[in-house]
């Protein structure tokens, strides 16, 4: 199966999940499981006739990456869909899998074998879709304080359910946030010689850390009164930091300089 | 011990809004607590001028971890004295975690100065408190102390093998941030360049003095991988390449999959040569070029058929090298050229000896550094107008005696998160 194949598969794909997306925002919970869970299915499929032609795991170009980003992403989705039964949850997986493949469709000479030698490791893999798979999950987390703060600020009373909500995300998020940091120092000793050397990206992601762990230890004693508002800023400016660490960090004057900056 | 906070909360609960400064001490007090011990290292740092962490190197950083564990020990003997009991509670442990990103921020914003910091003669107040050396800095270094103490009391004082997660969390960042910070003035990094065929022993330091180093690198070859070149079609008239939706056509040459398209042609990859030698103007076969310094190119026999007209064109294309052009093939109003090939590996083919009479033949590459003794030997740098036919090549030499306990952590900490996302934060 060649990516000729992947022209005809990922429409049906994306048209599975985004069906998927609409049935779960009208409560039809099942059908909206299954739907994505055919799409999720159809790029699996993709992904074993790609590795049985190619002879070679498909790890190796950013194309073939997307392949299982969109894979994982939307069943991540899927499984906590069924866990917590939020639409919003499935419809966001379902939506940024759809993007990594159509970008896979629409941008074809991006299956470009070229790599740049640092990035030809064991390690590339494992880090960007720990990252990718913590974006994805603490932008939940994110959302959820929001409506959360917004609840306390009119009612003056928070829900229970919602920040057990919160905590299990941000406990799930930010294991995949700590793998992708560890994967990357680890992958920094290999490539630059040293896990930490205080480059502005790795300086933004600790702080980005710094804020979800925050959050975790903050709740274990729940502080009552102002202490809970500033608490539950923490995981949307976590996602602030987040987003600026992945996308914004080349534009710092600190950054002139950086090895990070791709 | 579980019982004790439960406790606590609940008396807290019962007598409402409480006095500053009353025990148990809450956020408030924690954030007052680290407030005051991050000013006091500003004002250190004002009065005393950058500190070289220097100072803190074998054996006095060991006395130190020694003193640390000792301290988190004690701790367990003396679990409800004030102290050690504020230390391994929760508030202290946020407002830790918010100086170290408040550290960070200030670390993120301002541009750090290269280390070993030297100040400049008249520093204004961003130098003088020490925030554009921040990682050397008495601000970052008090914090961290007390991040080590207070991590290390609470592993000592809370975990227990029933909670697997907290314990391989905790005690696995510790163990990383003893490492990591103590273990920082016993780094050494050192840069060495070797020319092709020579034997190096000796690095080049910042005064322009040499020092020797414990081994010795003889570089028998450096040589770039390249990925094969693209193809790209050039319009005769304009001098331009053509494009599609707005971006450079061009065709990934791979001898493991020879059949594709590039544009309106359907291209063939009869036969590819990494390094290739002109024989005549259109015949071109493989070069020995090894250790001669003279840059090689690549050349691909093509057949290129036009799938409108039908008409098809056969005939090799190169990037050229140093003694001859780069040739592309004629199509008509249009040239089917190669594009600049992209490296895949720097690699270096080195025998390395040590002062121990461990003698070893390796590759050197990016991403795969040699271990030698003590020593992790890095491919660096080399001549970049040389390209593969560079004459000498650099390489950076890092010694580290704390990794072993560094990666001890990060193994313990990566499970303590897979165990936060299978298991959840919830008690086991
Ligand atoms: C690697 C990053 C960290 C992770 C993933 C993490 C995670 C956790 C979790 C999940 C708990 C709750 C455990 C339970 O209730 O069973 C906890 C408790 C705690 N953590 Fe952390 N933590 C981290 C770093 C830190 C740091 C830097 C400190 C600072 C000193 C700290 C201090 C504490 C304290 C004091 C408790 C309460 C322990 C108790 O009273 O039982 N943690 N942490």
């Amino acid at each position: 199966m060649t990516w000729t194949f992947h022209s005809y598969l990922a429409p049906t794909a994306v048209a599975a999940w985004l069906i998927g997306s609409c049935l779960a925002l009208i409560r039809k919970p099942q059908k909206a499981g299954l739907f994505v869970l055919a799409g999720s299915l159809l790029t699996l499929v993709f992904i074993v006739g790609l590795w049985l032609t190619l002879g070679r795991p498909p790890l190796r170009t950013m194309g073939e990456t997307r392949l299982w980003y969109s894979f994982f992403l939307s069943l991540a989705g899927l499984l906590a869909y069924a866990r917590w039964k939020y639409p919003w949850l499935l419809v966001f997986a379902a939506v940024t899998a759809s993007v990594f493949a159509v970008i896979n469709v629409l941008k074809p000479e991006l299956h470009s074998k070229a790599l740049m030698p640092a990035l030809i490791s064991p390690y590339f893999v494992p880090h960007v879709t720990a990252y990718m798979l913590s974006y994805a999950v603490l932008a939940a987390s994110a959302l959820g304080a929001v409506i959360q703060f917004k609840m306390l600020t009119k009612s003056g009373k928070s829900d229970r359910k919602l920040y057990s909500f919160i905590d299990d995300t941000v406990g799930i998020g930010l294991g995949f946030l700590m793998l992708g940091l560890i994967t990357g120092a680890l992958w920094a000793k290999e490539a630059w010689g040293h896990y930490w050397s205080w480059d502005p990206k790795e300086t933004w992601a600790l702080i980005t850390l710094a804020a979800f762990l925050g959050y975790l230890h903050f709740r274990l004693k729940p502080p009552r009164g102002f202490g809970e508002y500033v608490g539950l800023l923490l995981p949307p400016a976590g996602l602030i930091i987040l987003l600026f660490t992945w996308l914004g960090v080349s534009l710092l004057p600190s950054a002139a300089g950086s090895i990070h900056v791709y | 011990m579980e019982n004790d906070w439960k406790k606590e909360l609940l008396l807290e609960t019962r007598s409402g809004p409480r006095k500053l400064w009353t025990r148990p001490w809450g956020y408030g007090e924690s954030f007052l607590f680290f407030g005051s011990v991050l000013s006091g290292g500003l004002a250190a740092e004002y009065a005393f001028g950058p500190l070289d962490l220097k100072v803190l190197a074998w054996p006095f950083n060991f006395f130190l971890a020694l003193i640390i564990s000792a301290w988190a020990l004690l701790a367990r003997l003396l679990k409800n004295r004030a102290p050690f009991k504020f230390l391994s509670s929760r508030p202290p442990a946020v407002a830790l975690i918010v100086c170290i990103g408040f550290l960070s921020i200030i670390m993120g914003l301002v541009p750090q100065a290269s280390l070993p910091y030297r100040a400049p003669p008249e520093p204004g107040l961003i130098g003088r408190l020490g925030l554009d050396h921040l990682t050397s800095s008495f601000p970052l270094i008090f914090i961290y102390f007390f991040l080590l103490i207070a991590l290390g009391q609470t592993v000592i004082l809370r975990a227990s093998l029933k909670r697997p997660v907290f314990l391989l969390n905790h005690l696995g960042l510790w163990l990383l941030l003893i490492a990591a910070g103590l273990g920082a003035p016993d780094r050494q990094r050192e840069l060495m360049v070797v020319p092709e065929g020579g034997l190096e022993w000796r690095t080049r330091q910042a005064d322009g003095s040499f020092l020797e180093m414990p081994l010795a690198i003889r570089l028998l070859n450096f040589d770039i991988d390249e990925y094969p070149a693209k193809l790209a079609i050039v319009d005769h008239s304009s001098g331009q390449a053509l494009t599609e939706n707005g971006r450079l056509a061009v065709f990934q040459l791979d001898p493991a999959e020879p059949q594709g398209r590039l544009l309106d042609y359907d291209i063939s990859l009869l036969e590819f040569l990494p390094r290739a030698a002109q024989l005549r103007p259109d015949l071109f076969t493989r070069a020995i070029t090894q250790g001669t310094g003279q840059p090689a190119g690549q050349a691909a026999k093509l057949l290129a058929k036009n799938r409108y007209s039908g008409q098809s064109y056969q005939g090799w294309v190169s990037t050229g090298g140093l003694s001859y052009p780069p040739r592309p093939l004629p199509l008509g109003d249009r040239w089917l050229a190669m594009t600049k090939p992209e490296p895949r590996r720097f690699l270096s083919q080195v025998m390395v000896y040590t002062r121990e009479g461990l003698e070893l033949t390796a590759e050197i590459e990016v991403n795969k550094p040699l271990k030698a003794g003590d020593w992790l030997i890095y491919q660096h740098n080399y001549d970049t107008l040389a390209g593969k036919e560079s004459l000498w090549s650099g390489f950076e030499l890092v010694c580290d005696p704390w990794l072993p306990l560094a990666k001890t952590g990060f193994v313990l900490w990566a499970l303590g998160s897979l165990g936060l996302i299978i298991f959840g934060q919830k008690k086991l």
